[in-house]
């Protein structure tokens, strides 16, 4: 089993997105609201004449389960979503998990 | 490539030094964590042992980076906020769209001309990913619509990687993988599941799938979950859509009624499992099972 990491932007729109990747074959999804530091996003505002850099963004953090054989379908999933989407600058981790039989 | 799971009593900026690690994502949120420990004491264990007492870490903090060396996880660790820290190996995936996987999918599939919706069942196929296609069915609440799904599939030789069922009402929505094919193949398939879902037509229908299934070996049915939802694992090797058609026959024949269904497979294996409606004059029991192997293979599964 593999546990993919993606971080896409808060609008992202969830429900089009599970059905797609349960069409493809995941074991589980899940997303979580998360403030995060990425380091391609930073920025410089300026408010009340003053200069603040902006480290931290909301991003809607997805976490993917997938077998060995549906993972690559997964990605393609994910990646079909983001050329549709137009969202730029995704970041996704690949973890192996091992499987616990209850 | 690792991820670092750090749990933390305090807030981002007790560990801003992550942030000079080159960090490609930090990330935090809020979470409960429990964490057990056994205070030191100075009174004898014997007589009075320490009771194990509950930390909580009220944030956890990810972060993935390129770069882990032994100095970042001694301060981590020195850090009195820092609760748990636990380190995990992962790999980063590819989105750029200079890779060739990332190639505009090539679409044989044009959209047909538009028409008066008369049938109730809707069927779309759409480009998703190289070599595969994504096709979704929406029908009325119908125990049918799997075995008219996959009898045409069958019928086409077109093979199902992926897929669920689920039923949202009075309305059925089945989600399918299936290989690429060429337009003049969709629009056959997409006319056999639109005509096959007209009510009564499976009355008029003769068995397709009355013989065993050629070339099919270890099936396993097994019956799982409860009384009140029963469920049926397929596991096969063969022709896939060809089995799952027979599979599907059967089920009418005890006039079961899939409410879940998740498909998966790859190549010429089958693993699907399908939560049933349950039946009360006929409840799904083992030698249901028995005879339902013994039709799809054609051999004695008692």
């Amino acid at each position: 089993m593999h546990k993919i990491e993606a971080f896409l932007p808060p609008s992202t729109n969830v429900d089009s997105l599970e059905e797609t990747l349960f069409a493809a074959g995941v074991v589980s999804f899940s997303t979580t609201e998360m403030q995060v530091f990425d380091r391609k996003e930073m920025k410089t505002v300026k408010y009340r004449g003053v200069e603040r850099v902006i480290r931290h963004n909301r991003k809607l953090k997805l976490e993917i389960i997938a077998g060995k054989d549906t993972i690559g379908l997964a990605i393609g999933a994910l990646r079909a979503y983001q050329k549709k989407e137009g969202i730029q600058g995704v970041s996704a981790f690949i973890t192996d998990l091992e499987i616990f039989e209850n | 490539m690792h991820k670092l799971e750090i749990y933390t009593t305090g807030e981002l900026a007790d560990i801003d030094f992550l942030h000079e690690i080159g960090a490609e994502i930090i990330g935090s949120l809020a979470v409960g964590h429990y964490r057990k420990f056994v205070p030191a004491t100075e009174t004898d264990s014997a007589a009075s042992p320490a009771i194990p007492a509950m930390s909580l870490a009220g944030m956890k903090v990810e972060v993935f980076t390129a770069s882990l060396d032994s100095s970042l996880l001694q301060r981590l660790s020195s850090t009195g906020s820092v609760l748990d820290v636990r380190v995990h190996r992962c790999d980063s995936v590819d989105f750029c769209d200079s890779t060739a996987e990332c190639a505009e999918i090539p679409s044989t599939y044009v959209d047909p001309p538009t028409t008066p919706d008369s049938s109730p069942t809707k069927c779309i196929v759409e480009p998703f990913t190289a070599g595969y296609l994504r096709m979704r069915v929406e029908t009325g609440k119908n125990p049918d619509c799997l075995t008219v799904i996959f009898r045409s599939l069958a019928a086409l030789d077109i093979d199902a990687q992926n897929g669920r069922k689920f039923r949202q009402g009075d309305t059925d929505f089945i989600t399918l993988t299936i290989a690429q094919t060429n337009e003049k193949v969709l629009r056959r398939l997409q006319e056999e599941i639109e005509g096959g879902m007209a009510a009564n037509a499976l009355q008029d229908k003769t068995r397709v799938a009355a013989a065993p299934v050629s070339g099919c070996s270890a099936l396993f049915l097994e019956l799982q979950g409860s009384s009140s939802m029963p469920a049926v694992k397929l596991t096969a090797k063969g022709r896939a859509s060809a089995i799952r058609a027979a599979f599907h026959e059967e089920i009418i024949a005890f006039d079961w009624d899939v409410s879940i269904g998740r498909i998966t497979g790859s190549g010429n294996k089958v693993e699907d499992l399908y939560y049933l409606k349950a039946c009360g004059h006929n409840p799904v029991n083992e030698q249901h099972l028995t005879l339902l192997g013994t039709r799809i293979t054609g051999e004695n599964h008692a």
